[in-house]
C-alpha cells in the first residue's frame, strides 16, 4: 500500500458527518490545504476507539491551510498557517486539480 | 470559560496518601463529589481484584510528578543549541533523536519544529490535549483549557499576546494542530547573550511554554 | 441523590447505542471563548492519581483500555456533563464507563462499593 498523496499536493478535506470518534476537526472540513509532510501508515484511531484493531492502516499527512482560507473574516494579507494532522481517508484531490 | 481551568494551586504537602479511609483526605474541594466517590470506588475495586496495587499507583504518581518539568525536553533543546549535528537530527528525524537519548513516545512519532526570525511555531490539540508527555511531562493547565484550544487556531496573535508574546506582522505563525499520531515540540531561538554557555546552563532557560511556542526561551538574568 | 456519573446517558455500558451518535462538543477549534488563564496550575494529588489509574490500565501488561477509547468515551459525555466536569473529572466518568462496558467491573459491584463508601463516610 502506498501513500496516495505527495508533498505539495492540494487536497480537499471531506465534509462527511461521521458517527463515533472522529480525529478530523470541524474547522477544516470542506477546506482546501496543501500536503507538507507524508508520515507513515497508522492504525485508524477512529476504529481503535471502538475497540477494533484499527485496520486498514491510514497514511497520516500534515496538511497546511492558509489562515485566511479557514477564517474568511480576517485580513487576506495574514501570513499565518494552520497545519493539521489528517489521515488519508479524510482527504481527496482538490476539486479542479485532477 | 470551561471548567478546564479549575486546577488547584495547592502543593502536595497537605494531602494525605492513605487508602481505604472512611472518606479520603485527599484535597478535593473543587471536584464534583459524585466523581470523587466514583473515583474512590473504581480504585478500591481495581485493587481488590488485584488489577492494580497501591504500590504501583504510588510509583506511577511519583513518576508523573517527576516528569512534570519537561526535563528531557529542556535537555534536547540545550543540546540542539550547542551541537549542530544533534540540531539537524532533531529537526530532520525527531524519532531518531529521541531514540538516541533512550527515549520514546510509545507509539506516536516525534516532530520538532524550529522557530526563526521569520517563522514562529505554536502547538495545540483542538480535539483533546495530545502532548509529548514522554518528553515534556504533563501539559500545563492552560494547554488543556477550552479557551486555548478554541482560540489559538483562530486568532493566534491575540492568544500569544495574552502570554506576553508579541510578534512582528511579517513573522509567519504556524499553528500545529497535533491531534493524531504525531507529537510536537518547538525548538525556540537561542536567547542572545548566552554565547559560551554550557548546555546545562542553557537548559535552565527553557520551560514548557517555550517548547509549546507560546513564549520565547527565557533571557539570561544579568 | 444525583445521577450516577458513570452512566450519564442512563445506559451503563451500552456502548453500541453511543457509537451511533455524533458528538462534537469537544471539537472546539475556532469557537469563541474567553481569555486564556495563562498561569500554570500544578495538578493536585487527586488529579495525578486519576492519571495514574489510566496509565496503569493502559500499560502493555494490563492493556485494559486504550487512549483512543478513553478519548471517545470522554467525547461521549453529554454536552452538559462535558462542561460540568473539569478535565480529570471527565477522565473518571469515562474510565468508569469503559470498565463497565468491558465488564472489568460490574454495575452491581460498583453500586455496592459506592454504597459502602457512603456508609463509611456517614459512620
Amino acid at each position: 500500500m502506498n501513500a496516495r498523496f505527495r508533498i505539495g499536493d492540494r487536497v480537499d478535506v471531506a465534509t462527511r458527518h461521521q458517527a463515533g470518534h472522529v480525529r478530523t476537526p470541524n474547522y477544516v472540513k470542506g477546506k482546501t490545504g496543501r500536503i507538507v509532510d507524508v508520515r507513515g501508515a497508522f492504525r485508524n484511531p477512529e476504529l481503535l476507539a471502538q475497540g477494533e484493531p484499527g485496520l486498514p492502516r491510514q497514511y497520516l499527512y500534515r496538511v497546511e491551510f492558509d489562515w485566511h482560507s479557514l477564517w474568511h473574516d480576517g485580513p487576506s494579507s495574514c501570513p499565518d498557517r494552520i497545519i493539521v494532522d489528517i489521515y488519508e481517508h479524510w482527504l481527496m484531490t482538490a476539486a479542479g486539480m485532477e | 470559560m470551561s471548567g478546564d481551568q479549575e486546577h488547584e494551586t495547592h502543593g502536595h504537602g497537605d494531602n494525605q496518601r492513605h487508602d481505604h479511609q472512611p472518606i479520603e483526605h485527599v484535597h478535593t474541594p473543587d471536584h464534583d463529589p459524585e466523581i470523587v466517590i466514583l473515583d474512590q470506588a473504581i480504585r478500591e475495586l481495581l485493587e481488590e481484584k488485584g488489577i492494580v496495587s497501591p504500590a504501583e499507583m504510588q510509583q506511577c504518581i511519583e513518576a508523573l510528578e517527576g516528569r512534570n518539568g519537561g526535563i528531557r525536553g529542556k535537555e534536547m533543546i540545550a543540546r540542539a543549541w550547542t551541537d549542530p549535528g544533534f540540531r539537524e537530527l532533531l529537526l530532520s528525524d525527531g524519532q531518531a533523536a529521541l531514540a538516541s537519548m533512550g527515549l520514546g513516545l510509545g507509539g506516536p512519532e516525534f516532530v520538532v519544529v524550529e522557530n526563526t526570525q521569520d517563522v514562529h511555531n505554536v502547538i495545540v490539540c483542538t480535539l483533546c490535549s495530545c502532548y509529548p508527555r514522554g518528553v515534556l511531562g504533563l501539559p500545563p493547565s492552560w494547554y488543556k483549557s477550552a479557551a486555548y484550544r478554541s482560540r489559538v487556531v483562530r486568532e493566534p496573535r491575540v492568544v500569544l499576546k495574552e502570554f506576553g508574546t508579541v510578534l512582528p506582522d511579517h513573522v509567519e505563525i504556524r499553528v500545529h494542530d497535533s491531534l493524531a499520531d504525531l507529537r510536537y515540540m518547538v525548538l525556540p531561538m537561542r536567547p542572545v547573550g548566552t554565547e559560551g554557555w554550557s548546555a546545562e546552563m542553557l537548559a535552565e532557560l527553557v520551560g514548557s511554554d517555550a517548547m509549546i511556542g507560546v513564549r520565547p526561551a527565557d533571557c539570561p538574568v544579568r | 441523590m444525583t445521577r450516577d456519573p458513570s452512566a450519564p446517558d442512563g445506559h451503563v455500558g451500552d456502548q453500541a447505542s453511543r457509537s451511533a451518535e455524533h458528538h462534537d462538543h469537544h471539537d472546539c477549534g475556532g469557537k469563541p471563548a474567553g481569555p486564556v488563564d495563562v498561569v500554570h496550575h500544578d495538578p493536585t494529588y487527586w488529579e495525578l492519581r486519576v492519571d495514574a489509574v489510566y496509565q496503569l490500565l493502559a500499560d502493555s501488561r494490563r492493556n485494559i483500555l486504550r487512549a483512543d477509547e478513553l478519548r471517545w468515551m470522554r467525547e461521549s459525555l453529554s454536552a452538559e456533563d462535558y462542561d460540568r466536569f473539569n478535565y480529570y473529572e471527565r477522565w473518571v466518568a469515562a474510565m468508569s464507563r469503559i470498565l463497565l462496558s468491558k465488564q472489568v467491573v460490574t454495575p452491581g459491584e460498583l453500586a455496592a462499593k459506592i454504597d459502602e463508601i457512603r456508609r463509611r463516610g456517614a459512620g
